[in-house]
C-alpha cells in the first residue's frame, strides 16, 4: 500500500527550523551560493555567445577606440594600422600600453600630434608577466594585470578594441568580452597578427582566435591553415 | 656607386655576434671591393656591445687603415629611418622593424641582407627574412658566418623585387566600430 505524505512549505520550513543545525545551515548556503553562481555564469556566457550573431553597433556620431600597445615591432605595426584611420570618425581615442614601456606611449602622442588635435587618454597598466620573471610569480603579477585591466576596461567602455600582441592583451580581450556579456557594451574585438609570424600563430593569436570578431594574419600559409576559423587575409598591412 | 653601409643590431636584444662578424679580415676585404668607403655601425645600447665594438675595432686597425674604410659607430638613435635612408647596403638583424625600415625606404632603396641573431635562432623571428627572400625582396644570411654573408655579397646586383603594397585595414575597422554604414 503506498504511503502518500503531502508535506505543505510551511511544514517544510518547520522541519527545517528543528533541523536548523549549523552544518547544515552551512551546506544548505554553499549550495545555494553555487546554483547561484552557476546560473551567473550560465547566463552570461549565453549572452557572450548570442553576442557574436549581432552585427556592430551603429554609432554615426564617432566610436570610442581602445588601442592596445604591445611594445617594440608590436606597437610600430599597430601604429602604422591605426595611421590610416580618420580620427574625426573616432571621437574617443584610448592608447593602451604596459608598465615599462614608456616609448610606446610617446610614439602614440607623436602619432596623435601629426594627425590631430590631441584628445586622447594614455593609460599604463601593470605588465601581466615581464620577460625572465618566474611562473610562480606571474600567477600574482597577472592577476593584479587583469584586475587592472577590468577597472580601465569597465571605465573606457570602448565600442572597438584593437591590438596584435604580445601577451598582455589577451586580459584586455578578456575584460572586454566581461562587458559584452554584461551587455554593459557590444565592444567588437579586432586582433591583428604580427607580420612576423609567417608558418604559425603566435600563442596570443592562437588563445584569440576563437574570442575575438575579427582576426587579421598577413601571410597567404597562415590565411590557408586557418581558414576554417574565419581568419582573414588581405596582405601586408605595415 | 655604393659608398656607405650600415650595420644594425637592433634596440631590443644585444646582437654583439653581428658586429664581430662585420669586423673580420675577409668580411672588410669583400667591403672594400664592393667599392663601400663608409662602414656605419649601430652597436646596441649596453655598455658590454660598445666595448665588443672598440675591441672589434682594435683588432681590425690595419685591415681598415690599408682598405681605407671610414668606421664609425653608435649605439642608438631615434631617427634610424634617415641612417637607413642615406645607405647603400644595410645588414640587419631579424627584426621586422629594420626590415620594413628598409623595404619601404623611397627610392633609391638601400639593398638589405639579414643576419639571424643565433641567441633567438629558435625564435620565429627569422621565418619573416626567410619568406620575403623567398619574394626575392632581400638576402638571408641564413647560417650567420663569413660565408653566408660573402655569398650574399656576390649577389647584390640583382634586380631585387618590390614589397607588396601596404594594405589598409581601415575599412574594417570602420565597420567594426559602426562608424560606417557598410563594408
Amino acid at each position: 500500500m503506498d504511503i502518500i505524505t503531502a508535506i505543505t512549505i510551511r511544514e517544510a520550513l518547520d522541519v527545517l527550523y528543528e533541523w536548523r543545525h549549523p552544518v547544515l545551515v552551512l551546506v544548505f548556503s554553499c549550495v545555494a551560493v553555487a546554483v547561484a553562481g552557476v546560473g551567473i555564469f550560465a547566463v552570461l556566457v549565453t549572452a557572450l555567445v548570442q553576442s557574436y550573431g549581432l552585427p556592430p553597433e551603429k554609432h554615426p556620431h564617432g566610436a570610442s577606440a581602445m588601442f592596445v600597445l604591445g611594445s617594440g615591432g608590436h606597437t610600430t605595426e599597430l601604429l602604422g594600422i591605426i595611421s590610416q584611420l580618420n580620427f574625426g570618425l573616432y571621437p574617443t581615442r584610448t592608447y593602451v600600453s604596459f608598465s615599462g614601456d614608456t616609448l610606446s606611449t610617446v610614439r602614440a602622442l607623436q602619432l596623435e600630434r601629426e594627425k590631430s588635435v590631441p584628445q586622447v587618454t594614455t593609460l599604463e597598466l601593470p605588465r601581466a608577466r615581464t620577460v625572465g620573471q618566474s611562473y610562480f610569480t606571474s600567477i600574482f603579477t597577472s592577476a593584479v594585470c587583469g584586475f587592472e585591466c577590468v577597472f580601465a576596461v569597465a571605465k573606457v567602455r570602448p565600442d572597438i578594441v584593437v591590438c596584435n600582441g604580445p601577451g598582455s592583451c589577451v586580459l584586455v580581450c578578456f575584460a572586454a568580452l566581461l562587458l559584452r556579456a554584461t551587455r554593459i557594451k557590444l565592444t567588437r574585438l579586432v586582433y591583428v597578427e604580427s607580420i612576423a609570424r609567417v608558418n604559425s600563430l603566435s600563442l596570443t593569436g592562437r588563445i584569440l582566435i576563437s574570442v575575438v570578431d575579427r582576426f587579421i594574419v598577413q601571410w597567404p600559409a597562415l590565411a590557408e591553415q586557418y581558414k576554417d576559423k574565419g581568419v582573414e587575409y588581405f596582405g601586408i598591412l605595415a | 656607386m655604393p659608398c656607405k653601409v650600415l650595420v644594425t643590431t637592433g634596440a631590443t636584444y644585444p646582437f654583439d655576434g653581428l658586429v664581430k662578424l662585420v669586423f673580420t679580415q675577409r668580411v672588410l676585404k669583400a667591403l672594400s671591393n664592393l667599392g663601400v668607403t663608409h662602414l656605419r655601425i649601430q652597436y646596441g645600447k649596453t655598455p658590454k656591445s660598445r666595448i665588443v665594438y672598440e675591441n672589434c675595432v682594435e683588432n681590425c686597425q690595419t685591415v681598415i687603415q690599408s682598405t681605407g674604410i671610414n668606421v664609425n659607430g653608435f649605439g642608438m638613435t631615434e631617427d634610424m629611418a634617415t641612417e637607413i635612408r642615406s645607405s647603400w647596403l644595410v645588414i640587419s638583424h631579424a627584426g621586422t622593424g629594420t626590415i620594413l625600415d628598409t623595404l619601404r625606404s623611397p627610392s633609391p632603396k638601400p639593398r638589405l641582407i639579414v643576419v639571424p641573431n643565433a641567441i633567438l635562432m629558435d625564435g620565429h623571428q627569422a621565418e619573416v627574412a626567410a619568406a620575403m627572400e623567398d619574394m626575392n625582396c632581400l638576402l638571408y644570411a641564413k647560417s650567420a658566418t663569413e660565408d653566408s654573408i660573402i655569398s650574399a655579397f656576390d649577389k647584390l646586383d640583382r634586380q631585387f623585387a618590390e614589397l607588396p603594397e601596404k594594405k589598409s585595414l581601415a575599412d574594417l575597422i570602420n565597420y567594426e566600430a559602426g562608424v560606417l554604414r557598410q563594408l
